[in-house]
């Protein structure tokens, strides 16, 4: 299979774009597929914390691509999933540090080695937005259901087709059913009607996220996490494999609502 | 003035030296420093350099000047930009300076302590690299970096994600949880002390140790971290 490279992106700030860049290199990973997780976030990393391995960074992506290391050397393998490595952003830098040809060529060179290579996107249409994507086949955009992330990710979506790249791909986070239904929330149709592109995935709000962020350990490998497991089968579907986009409600439902869509009563 | 008196490049022991003449118009001095890097053709990329600057002060746009000329068009890595040295009253000025470069927002970010001649009495007799300290007061943040060829003592928390980097010792009168790194030349007696000792990650000389990944550290006293035997061992030093 030909290696992807991936970059998760949203405009504003705080929809999660970096838990889903975690979520989905655990749940990517988990399948079998060499993946790294890139931080493009330069001067304000945090992909390293939610995967929990902030403490193992000695050499990051500007090293590299200055130069002063070897790219082998930046790369820190995931404590938990073998198959998942972290090229992390440098902390004390900014974003002017790196230039589009150089992410180009790193990109580049990271497929090479990777099925996957996941870049996290830093908020923003800026310089760091720019030098993000550049390297990218395709986007993941995410949005949450409000109508100021509706309007950042749209904004996004037409600067990427701009870029002449493939359509991107959504993932609607932070969905609460409860709020659907009484509605007061944005449900996905709603919002797929304004964006107008493929869906990938829905992931419903999940209040152990917060914990499963501060532990830096992703929710993805939690077996009983909902939000974990919409990753995991966000995962499957970027691996081609067919996996039905459950309405929250139903992936809240569980074991019970299972059989019964199974056996044909629901 | 001579023009090549403007601007020197000498090589010293840690490293490269920019010295810029303190007199000079700034733009002389620029002119000068571009014309010297462009005739060394590159020879120069990827050093780390400090720049002297004498009595002058610098602007933060000069200073980002300096930087994009030396940093992007010829890739030497600014280590420190340095005043005067000399007598200690001149070294307050310089720690000024750096502090000034950085945000005005670090004032009173601390409170002073409550005995500082105990915690004098504590950390002297270990101080070996006595004769050169910078001294800074204030919280050092995330993305943050002290970077100083002798040794560094801050009074105040030193936040993740940030970076103290020493040529000597580094003592902490407050929280470490950043990156430190003592003896960064090379020298492995150097130590790293702190009131709350809980860096992400310790590097004394060659030798790197990072914090355990699952127990939350909260230990409420002095702690001393040193090479022993090749490894980062931690010790409470009361």
């Amino acid at each position: 299979m030909e290696s992807k490279a991936i970059v998760v992106t949203s405009g504003k700030g705080g929809v999660g774009k970096t838990t889903t860049t975690a979520n989905l290199g655990v749940g990517l990973a988990l399948l079998g597929k060499k993946v790294v997780v890139v931080d493009a976030d330069i001067g304000l990393r945090n992909l390293d914390m939610i995967l929990g391995l902030e403490n193992r960074i000695v050499y990051d992506l500007v090293h590299v691509v200055e130069k002063r290391c070897k790219l082998s050397q930046a790369l820190i393998r995931d404590k938990n999933v073998k198959t998942l490595f972290l090229l992390p952003a440098a902390q004390t830098r900014d974003k002017d540090d790196v230039s589009p040809e150089q992410m180009i060529e790193l990109i580049e060179t990271l497929k090479k080695e990777f099925d996957y290579v996941l870049i996290d996107c830093p908020a923003g249409i800026e310089a760091g937005f720019r030098n993000a994507v550049v390297g990218a086949d395709f986007a993941i955009v995410v949005t949450t259901p409000e109508v100021s992330s509706v309007r950042d990710v749209d904004r996004v979506i037409g600067l990427l087709e701009a870029s002449e790249k493939s359509q991107p791909k959504l993932i609607i986070n932070r969905i609460k059913p409860d709020l659907v239904k009484r509605g007061d929330m944005m449900d996905a149709s709603a919002i797929l009607q304004i964006l107008a592109v493929e869906l990938l995935g829905i992931v419903p709000d999940d209040e152990n996220m917060v914990a499963y962020t501060n532990r830096g350990e992703p929710a993805a490998l939690s077996p009983r996490s909902p939000a974990g497991k919409a990753y995991r089968n966000i995962a499957m579907r970027l691996e081609g494999q067919k996996v039905d986009v459950l309405s929250p409600e139903e992936e809240k439902g569980g074991l019970l609502k299972g059989l019964k869509r199974l056996v044909g009563i629901d | 003035m001579q023009a090549e008196k403007i601007v020197e490049i000498k090589g010293t022991k840690s490293g490269l030296a920019i010295l810029i003449d303190q007199g000079a118009l700034f733009d002389v001095v620029l002119n000068q420093l571009d014309k010297k890097l462009a005739d060394s053709n590159n020879f120069f990329s990827g050093a780390e350099v400090d720049i002297y600057v004498g009595d002058r002060i610098l602007s933060s746009e000069e200073r980002k000047l300096l930087k994009d000329l030396v940093e992007r068009k010829y890739t030497l890595y600014i280590r420190e930009f340095i005043n005067k040295q000399g007598p200690i009253e001149e070294k307050a000025g310089e720690i000024k300076s750096s502090q000034r470069s950085i945000a005005r927002i670090e004032r009173n970010n601390m409170n002073p302590l409550k005995k500082p001649r105990t915690l004098a009495h504590l950390v002297d007799p270990i101080l070996k690299h006595e004769e050169d300290t910078l001294f800074l007061r204030r919280t050092i943040r995330s993305g943050q970096t002290i970077e100083y060829p002798g040794n560094i003592v801050i009074l105040g928390d030193v936040n993740p994600g940030s970076y103290l980097i020493a040529g000597g010792d580094i003592i902490v009168l407050g929280r470490l949880r950043g990156v430190a790194h003592a003896g960064a030349q090379g020298s492995e007696n150097a130590v790293v002390i702190a009131l709350q000792l809980n860096p992400s990650q310790l590097r004394i000389a060659q030798y790197i140790g990072r914090s355990p990944d699952n127990e939350i550290q909260d230990i409420q006293r002095a702690e001393k971290a040193y090479v022993k035997d090749g490894e980062v061992v931690i010790e409470s030093i009361l």
